[in-house]
């Protein structure tokens, strides 16, 4: 080997070796011990603002574009529920909740994570939400069975979680009065902020059927205390007190 | 706080359009009212925990005198709130400020209770306007 | 470029390869890392085949024994009916169960495909809730620790909601205490549960059976089982008589 080819090859190893340390050590750094984020733990909503109610706690959120025929019904909607009817029966015979409702709820939920999958555990009468992160695709359509959570798989692009996620059963309504539908289509980021003391989720709705635009906002959770534990949230529609409400008392 | 806007935002906040036992609409939302008096009975149950308050005549509001409905929330909405089945019992004194009904019924919908050390307990995690929780769980 | 060279220059770019790729070499595919200290990884969809049960019959106090099943079944099936919560152990065979040992190490969530709460395992050293400010639940609270390879789960705190029989006979109840041991065989390709019950109320001995769930095939999908308690069709079928003409 000539001189000039030493040099060249010293070069080379002099600069690719320590190279490739930095970017090993780099990326240890800001993915420690070569993982992803830990998003694990409970959750919880607060009310960082002092909205006055919970239904306040909401008002914040971006109204949806909605078709005409959506933006109606929820007007007739609210106008039956400010008449102070029951329009749905649906907590009198404690029907299951279907997403996002628990994500917008007051109870708290726990994510627990795997390499291949994270669960969303929430307190309310409903199922946990898998989210996939082996690889897998979305099931064909024609062997996709809707679910109140739908079908939901992620990825990680850097340190934020990305879900996407099809299949609704559909009935539920979102923050900024969209609505959820068989067709409708969810993707959602997740990242942690402030330390890993807050998580945020990004939510974007897209369905034809319902928007004319697709429809984004965020909410936020606080890491709830160490110790935290699930309560169970019973619902039982055989009780009478399950249909009631606010009895005036004996006036003695 | 407008009554349509909240209307809507639970309705829709609640996971299926126009869902609910019974509607907020009933309660005067934007009315904070203070009970203070003796508590007959403390139900802590799903979906909603109930305090029975009684309040003498003599009460600083007159308005309150009478025996109340206060209504909570679902024990485990509570329960991240610092609420147990133990937090009251009868013959409890108790200040609690809620939102009456808007028919006259005496009943109302539980907001806070204010504890003898001046610390509040919360239905939920609404807080009063302007007064947000800045990351504890309670307040 | 000499062989010499082009040897030298092979063997620099091998080096950068392998440094580039050792920080993913300690994960693989299936779960969270495991190398010499930690816990085996029990996550996964796990399902109960015709021979997965040893079950034998529980020693029961005289009274429980003499108990009419025709109470035990009306129980059960007004649970049912109603779409109560299940609770432990009948959550256990709502196959496929989906177990996430959670890569902190701190928790351990079993869902089934049942409209019923998931169990929360906490494994971060915690004890129980004290019994004064605990709501007994149907799935009570459980706190887990490993002993070698072996997870052993105690709970306590459980309410009366839901399918409250015992695989062998009796039910559970508030004074029910449950200790289980989970530990992988057949390389991980089998699960098994040891559950030991224990109840004044209930047990003349303590209730001691085994599942060994099989591992679920790769992409099993979870399943949820709704639930309509205002489904008059399906509320006559529970309550009525099997076979009888609506």
């Amino acid at each position: 080997m000539d001189q000039g080819r030493k040099i060249v090859l010293k070069s080379a190893l002099a600069v690719t070796i320590p190279l490739a340390w930095i970017v090993a050590a780099v990326g240890q750094s800001a993915r420690p011990n070569g993982s992803v984020p830990d998003l694990s733990g409970f959750w919880e909503r607060k009310d960082e603002v002092g909205s006055g109610s919970f239904g306040g706690t909401l008002e914040r959120i971006p109204r949806a574009a909605l078709k005409p025929e959506i933006i109606a019904a929820n007007r007739e909607a609210a106008a039956r529920q400010a008449r102070g009817e029951v329009v749905s029966l649906g907590s009198k015979w404690c029907l299951t909740n279907q997403y996002p409702f628990f994500m917008q709820h007051s109870a708290v939920w726990d994510i627990v994570q795997t390499d291949n999958e994270i669960v969303q555990v929430p307190e309310v009468h409903t199922f946990p939400r898998h989210i996939h992160l082996d690889g897998r695709p979305h099931p064909d359509a024609a062997y996709l069975q809707p679910s109140v959570n739908g079908h939901a798989i992620g990825h990680w692009e850097g340190d934020t979680l990305v879900v996407d996620t099809v299949g609704f059963v559909g009935g539920a309504g979102t923050p900024g009065g969209g609505r959820v539908g068989p067709e409708s289509h969810l993707i959602e980021r997740f990242r942690l902020r402030d330390g890993g003391k807050m998580l945020s989720v990004t939510f974007t709705w897209e369905d034809p059927s319902i928007y004319l635009k697709p429809h984004t906002y965020e909410l936020t959770y606080h890491r709830s205390d160490p110790g935290t534990y699930a309560f169970e949230e019973y619902c039982h529609a055989d009780d009478p007190v399950q249909g009631g409400s606010v009895v005036e008392p004996p006036q003695k | 706080m407008n009554i349509k806007a909240f209307g809507l935002s639970v309705v829709l906040s609640i996971g299926i359009p126009a869902f609910g036992h019974h509607s907020f609409a009933m309660f005067e939302l934007t009315k904070d009212v203070t009970y203070e008096g003796t508590v007959l009975d403390y139900r802590w149950e799903n979906p909603h925990t109930h305090i029975i308050v009684k309040i003498d005549p003599g009460a600083v509001d007159a308005g309150t005198v009478g025996t109340w409905d206060i209504e909570g929330g679902a024990t485990n909405i509570m329960g991240r709130q610092g609420w147990n089945r133990a937090t009251f019992k009868s013959g409890d004194h108790i200040k609690v400020v809620a939102h009456p009904m808007k028919d006259g019924t005496k009943g109302a919908s539980l907001f806070y209770v204010i504890l003898p050390d001046g610390r509040r307990l919360y239905h939920d995690i609404a807080r009063p306007k302007g007064e947000g929780s800045a990351g504890s769980s309670n307040p | 470029m000499t062989l010499h060279e082009r040897m030298a220059a092979g063997s620099a770019a091998v080096a950068v390869l392998m440094t580039c790729l050792l920080p993913a070499a300690g994960q693989n595919s299936t779960g969270s890392v495991h190398g010499t200290g930690s816990p085996p990884n029990l996550s996964g969809f796990w399902e109960l085949h015709f021979d997965s049960r040893n079950v034998p019959p529980a020693s029961l106090k005289p009274e429980v024994a003499a108990e009419d099943p025709a109470i035990q079944y009306k129980k059960d099936m007004t649970e049912i009916r109603w779409c109560h919560f299940i609770g432990v152990p009948y959550d256990m065979e709502g196959s496929p169960i989906d177990i996430l040992q959670n890569r902190n190490g701190k928790e351990v969530i079993i869902t089934s495909s049942l409209r019923t709460p998931a169990r929360h395992i906490y494994t971060d050293g915690r004890s129980h809730v004290s019994p004064d400010v605990f709501d007994p639940v149907s799935n009570g609270h459980s706190i887990g620790n490993w002993e070698g390879e072996t997870l052993i789960v105690d709970t306590v705190g459980f309410s009366e909601e839901g399918m409250t029989r015992i695989p062998g006979g009796g039910h559970r109840t508030t004074g029910s205490h449950l200790i289980e041991r989970y530990r992988l065989l057949d390389g991980g390709d089998r699960l098994s549960v040891i559950f030991t019950w224990e109840d004044p109320k209930t047990f003349s001995q303590p209730h001691t059976y085994e599942f060994r769930y099989y591992r679920s095939p790769k992409g099993t999908e979870a399943r949820e089982f709704d639930c309509d308690a205002n489904d008059p069709e399906r509320a006559a079928f529970l309550t009525g008589t099997p076979g009888k003409p609506r």
